[in-house]
């Protein structure tokens, strides 16, 4: 906890130098997704379901066919959390690590950003907002949207 | 309660903590896990010799380190999973004495970041700066959300295992409190709404089990306790996917992952004969404080939502109806690595059951309830123990 952090302070993307994801080889299409401005899931054209994490199966119908989409990118808050402790010293305080409902049906962990700790009401309505963490990554973020 | 209970013919017969500490100088894996070992087996009074069955991360290290060759070797298990397949393998003839053991020393260096078991590396999580109390955290405000659950009611609980601990001359935190609720709430923020004091500590140290069959039990220094039932659940790896509360399966009408341990505790109590009403202590995993209002609905020591009111009405301390984590738990006696902390849950639950807690004894105790892992981490496991044979 820095001594400046405090809960008027805005939420903002984190600075490079954080651990950044390695992509794993079926994830690839997200993680190219994100460098592109776009969120990317899959949807089984078996039975329709959103699946997200990134799967070689969907968990509703077990159907093996499995193809990319492109999503508008907009969703409502289900559940977050305010960070004063990071997990490494690399981040900065605050943060709030976030579970979004997507529209389109699926749900990814991601973090707000865009408005102060004390702003965030469940439910509310979130706009991905992609920033650069570093080593080519960027990150799918949320904000507050109308 | 039948003849045909499948855990009838096991007992467990010796239980071991080595020192708990900060930090335990001059150790590794290894040396503690082979003190957690050789206490468990002097505890259970059973010659080195006679071990045919190791079961632990270090397994194959420890059967060339005691020389038990030729010998069964599980490593891979964890917590109450790796007791009952230790446990499976005296029931099903593989093995006649088994045992666990575990440690955890010199692994956590760096202290400005979190303990690295704490910190998940997957690709959807990592760069969001998760770490097992935010996840854990995403579960208690949704909790919170649908129920009214209160930061009171999650510091009362973190109070009450704290002065277990602060009573416990074993725990790494003996003599730090007494703690209020006051005093929780007062302490600084970690991941909203945990502060610091609701979240578990960092330690070293080990822990051992020894389970042997039940024509093997004979005359001892302690007397035997009973597996009678068990079971784990799982919603998917841990820190991977998205820690929601109403994430479901296909046989989850009514389990969502917000009360994962559920059907395990249902198989626990149905192979049991049993129901939470019989339960005299629970030895529940307590890695942050809301999880232990969440364990109490899952497990159905009291409806869904009614868990933080079930704490405020006292039920959970030491005079109450269920006393719970009665050593300090992870709060407060220790949290040594990702396997150690588990086993313990089972240690105390059979020293409830012996009646031998220097500190937190439960008058009589006949039947405890152990509990390991947690929503936060999408799995949950129990463990029913028994000092009358099944």
């Amino acid at each position: 906890v820095t001594a400046t952090a405090r809960h008027d302070d805005e939420l903002r993307p984190q600075p490079p130098g954080i651990p950044v994801p390695v992509p794993s080889p079926i994830a690839a299409p997200f993680w190219d997704g994100c460098r592109h401005g776009e969120l990317r899931f899959q949807r089984c054209e078996g039975c329709g379901t959103a699946v997200f994490n990134p799967s070689p199966v969907c968990p509703a119908c077990r159907g093996r066919r499995l193809a990319w989409e492109a999503s508008a990118g907009r969703g409502r808050l289900y559940t977050w959390t305010v960070v004063w402790r990071p997990q490494t010293p690399a981040f900065r305080t605050p943060y709030a690590p976030a579970v979004v409902d997507v529209d389109e049906g699926f749900r990814l962990v991601t973090a707000i950003v865009g408005c102060r700790p004390g702003d965030l009401r469940a439910g509310m309505a979130l706009a991905v907002s992609f920033h650069p963490a570093g080593d080519g990554v960027v990150l799918p973020y949320f904000r507050p949207s109308a | 309660v039948t003849a045909g209970h499948p855990w009838r013919d096991v007992a467990l017969v010796g239980v071991h903590n080595t020192l708990q500490a900060r930090r335990l100088e001059g150790h590794d894996a290894l040396s503690i896990t082979v003190d957690a070992a050789l206490g468990a087996l002097a505890d259970a009074g059973v010659e080195a010799a006679e071990v045919d069955g190791v079961v632990g991360p270090l397994a194959g290290e420890l059967v060339a380190a005691l020389g038990l060759a030729p010998c069964a070797r599980h490593p891979n298990g964890l917590g109450i999973p790796a007791l009952l397949e230790a446990a499976a393998l005296v029931v099903s003839g593989q093995c006649s004495t088994v045992v666990v053991a575990t440690g955890a020393a010199g692994v956590y260096t760096e202290r400005r970041a979190t303990a690295p078991w704490t910190r998940p590396g997957n690709e959807f999580v990592v760069g969001f700066g998760l770490f097992t109390a935010a996840e854990f955290a995403l579960m208690a405000r949704r909790h919170m959300l649908d129920h009214g659950t209160t930061d009171e009611q999650l510091a009362t609980v973190a109070a009450t295992i704290r002065n277990n601990g602060h009573v416990n001359p074993e725990a790494v935190y003996f003599g730090r409190g007494p703690f209020t609720a006051a005093d929780v709430l007062a302490s600084r923020p970690v991941a909203e709404p945990f502060r610091l004091l609701d979240c578990a500590m960092t330690s070293e140290g080990g822990c051992g089990l020894v389970l042997t069959a039940a024509d093997r039990v004979g005359d001892r220094l302690h007397p035997p306790v009973w597996i009678l039932g068990g079971g784990d659940d799982a919603y998917g790896p841990a820190y991977q996917r998205a820690p929601a509360w109403d994430l479901r399966g296909h046989r989850g009408i009514d389990t969502p992952a917000g009360l994962v341990g559920r059907r395990a505790a249902r198989a626990a109590f149905r192979t049991a004969g049993l129901g939470p009403s019989d339960v005299d202590v629970g030895e529940l995993y307590d890695p942050f404080s809301f999880e232990i209002i969440r364990q109490l609905e899952a497990f159905g020591f009291c409806g869904e939502g009614e868990g933080g009111p079930f704490v405020m009405e006292g039920h959970i301390g030491p005079d109450g109806r269920l006393p719970v984590t009665t050593d300090g738990g992870t709060l407060s006696f220790s949290h040594a690595g990702v396997n150690t902390q588990m086993l313990q849950r089972v240690v105390r639950g059979v020293e409830q059951l012996r009646g031998t807690c220097r500190t937190g004894q439960v008058p009589g105790a006949e039947v405890a309830l152990c509990s390991n892992g947690g929503s936060g981490a999408l799995f949950c496991d129990v463990l029913l123990l028994g000092r009358e044979r099944p």
